[in-house]
């Protein structure tokens, strides 16, 4: 337990809040992955900010598991197109250019495909999921061949990576489980937005069968992270109410929440889910998961819910808040307004963090932004809040 | 069944998101000889006018709007032959759209663009990740009354806000009215980079272009 008056590191500070205990501040966090970690130890701002407390969120980094599908051959082809070169050197760094892929599941049953246009590799700014072609199942028939895939999966726990992690991040931040996007947000990204809507419309027996099979499934690779040495298990979710409307959230996403919360709080783990979009009117269903913290929860005027309304509602839940980024091009003043109005929506400041969880519109926006954001919450966000 | 029952039934079907239904009462309508124009604009209109207000009533969402959208694009695939051979649709005005640069994600500019198509505008989709210079020769083509931007990512707004400046230099801004909507775009944004309106979602940035067509 915290003693009042001593200052926590970042680490002490998120745990402290994720376990629902008094802080010495509001933790402020910005994700980190391995090429980043160099950098943030070595240059400023970053050294400065961290040595003054802001705390690294390991969200993205690593799994608790290794996975294979014994009868299923993938094969992804990259394609650079005119960005050639003889170089090795050249060749590397082109891999991490934008580029198209196509890939493929080979089954016994049949093939499903996609073609995506990706960024870069680096998955966790630009997971391809949004050409229309980028999802494997496009036809009826594909249902057979991703039921087939998903069957055929194992899961095999794999825990080296987790402490080698947490030995980077030290005392400056968390290292959670990273664990597959639940079941029907990996519905949306195996079949889309526009296939979801239709088929659930239109073909809901096939779209039930196959929802049921990805639940089963993913209860084995939760349950091996509800058993890996992380305090934390963080789920990718993107939850918007747009795309995943209550009928959508009641009936698919809230029972598979509940009984993996409960295998996760079996095993003493705090339950984080990624809701990064509208969910006013998720409000009431989201109270009622019991999911321990709702992460990057964005505040009006990119989401729709206010800080202080959620926080009457989910008065059991912790609210990792992040910063709505677009507000950094309306200036550094705007950005240093914004974050006193959140930490006064927050106060007295129990159960919330602070995080940047969102792309800015550049990294200069970032650089400048980050240090605005935690200057004034050393200033202002020291617990409890008591902002007039 | 009269005209106006199979109409009321069509429009029933839309709401109900019942497409097999909906495609075999416009087949009715035709075979019992009512006017495209009239299932047009006393069923279809009538239909997503009932879809956006339970969107804006928080009873529907994006699925319900996307298969509502696709049975209309069936409807209007019984429909066309017939539009083509009495070949008396005027459009509401022209509407240029796309997402602007950097940014991938389609599903709110077809929706818009759907629902715009059945409310009578014609809609040129630029499709995605659409550059400056595509939306300046467009706009000199076609020579529309509105640009509609779709931007889901942070990273693409200050593409919008050059391409306002690319519109100015390029003598286009005051022909076209220019509306942008995605979850990043705020009204501060809006105001700071000069555009004309701000689409809180799909169904207010149509309801914001028939006004304009309409005043």
């Amino acid at each position: 337990m915290f003693e009042v008056g001593k200052t926590m590191n970042a680490r002490e500070r998120i745990m402290a809040v994720l376990r629902r205990e008094v802080p010495d501040m509001i933790p402020f966090t910005i994700y980190v992955e391995t090429k980043y970690l160099s950098g943030l130890a070595l240059h400023q701002p970053w050294r400065k900010l961290l040595d003054q407390g802001l705390g690294l969120h390991a969200a993205l980094a690593v799994q608790a598991h290794k996975v294979n599908c014994p009868n299923t051959k993938m094969d992804i082809n990259h394609h650079y197109g005119s960005l050639t070169s003889w170089s090795p050197a050249d060749i590397m760094f082109a891999f991490n250019g934008p580029h198209d892929i196509t890939g493929s599941l080979n089954t016994p049953v049949g093939k499903i495909s996609i073609k995506a246009r990706m960024k870069s590799l680096d998955l966790s700014a630009n997971l391809p999921w949004f050409p229309e072609d980028g999802y494997f199942l496009k036809t009826l028939d594909d249902y057979e061949v991703l039921k087939y895939v998903i069957e055929d999966t194992e899961y095999i726990p794999f825990y080296d990576e987790i402490e080698e992690f947490k030995m980077f991040i030290g005392n400056f931040g968390i290292v959670p489980t990273l664990v597959p996007k639940s079941p029907l947000q990996s519905l949306i990204m195996l079949m889309g937005p526009k296939k979801l809507a239709l088929d659930y419309y239109m073909h809901q027996k096939e779209f039930d069968e196959l929802y049921k099979i990805i639940y089963k499934k993913e209860l084995e690779v939760y349950k091996i992270a509800a058993e890996s040495p992380a305090d934390t298990i963080w789920g990718p979710d993107n939850v918007t109410a747009l795309v995943t409307s209550p009928k959508f959230f009641e009936k698919y996403s809230l029972p598979f929440y509940n009984e993996v919360a409960d295998i996760f709080h079996k095993h003493d783990k705090i339950y984080v889910v990624h809701m990064d979009g509208e969910l006013k009117a998720l409000k009431e269903l989201i109270a009622k998961t019991r999911i321990d913290a709702i992460e990057s929860f964005t505040a009006p005027p990119v989401g729709n819910l206010p800080i202080n309304e959620a926080k009457e509602l989910w008065k059991d839940k912790v609210i990792w808040a992040n910063f709505p980024e677009p507000v950094c091009l309306q200036g550094q003043k705007a950005v240093k307004k914004k974050t006193m109005e959140m930490l006064k929506d927050a106060a007295p400041g129990n159960n919330f963090l602070m995080g940047i969880s969102e792309a800015f519109p550049s990294f200069m926006h970032m650089l400048a932004s980050v240090p605005t954001i935690f200057k004034v919450i050393l200033k202002h966000g020291k617990y409890p809040i008591s902002i007039d | 069944m009269t005209v106006d029952d199979i109409i009321s039934q069509y429009i029933k079907a839309v709401v109900n998101m019942e497409i097999e239904m909906a495609k075999k009462l416009c087949e009715d309508a035709i075979a019992k000889g009512i006017h495209p124009t009239k299932i047009i604009q006393e069923g279809i209109t009538k239909a997503t006018s009932i879809i956006s207000d339970k969107f804006e009533a928080e009873e529907y969402f994006i699925p319900e709007l996307i298969m509502a959208g696709e049975i209309i694009k069936e409807t209007m695939k019984i429909l066309d032959p017939q539009i083509k051979e009495k070949g008396d649709i005027n459009a509401l005005g022209k509407v240029i759209i796309g997402t602007g640069k950097g940014d991938l994600h389609d599903i709110g500019k077809n929706i818009v663009k759907t629902f715009m198509e059945a409310e009578g505008f014609e809609v040129i989709d630029l499709g995605v990740d659409v550059s400056s210079d595509k939306f300046i020769e467009a706009i000199r083509t076609e020579k529309p009354e509105i640009l509609a931007i779709s931007a889901l990512v942070s990273m693409t707004l200050p593409e919008v806000g050059n391409l306002m400046k690319a519109l100015e230099e390029a003598n286009l801004r005051k022909d076209v009215k220019i509306i942008v909507g995605g979850a990043p775009v705020t009204e501060e944004f809006i105001k700071d980079i000069g555009a004309d309106a701000y689409a809180r979602n799909a169904i207010d940035g149509i309801n914001t272009c028939l006004r304009w067509v309409k005043q």
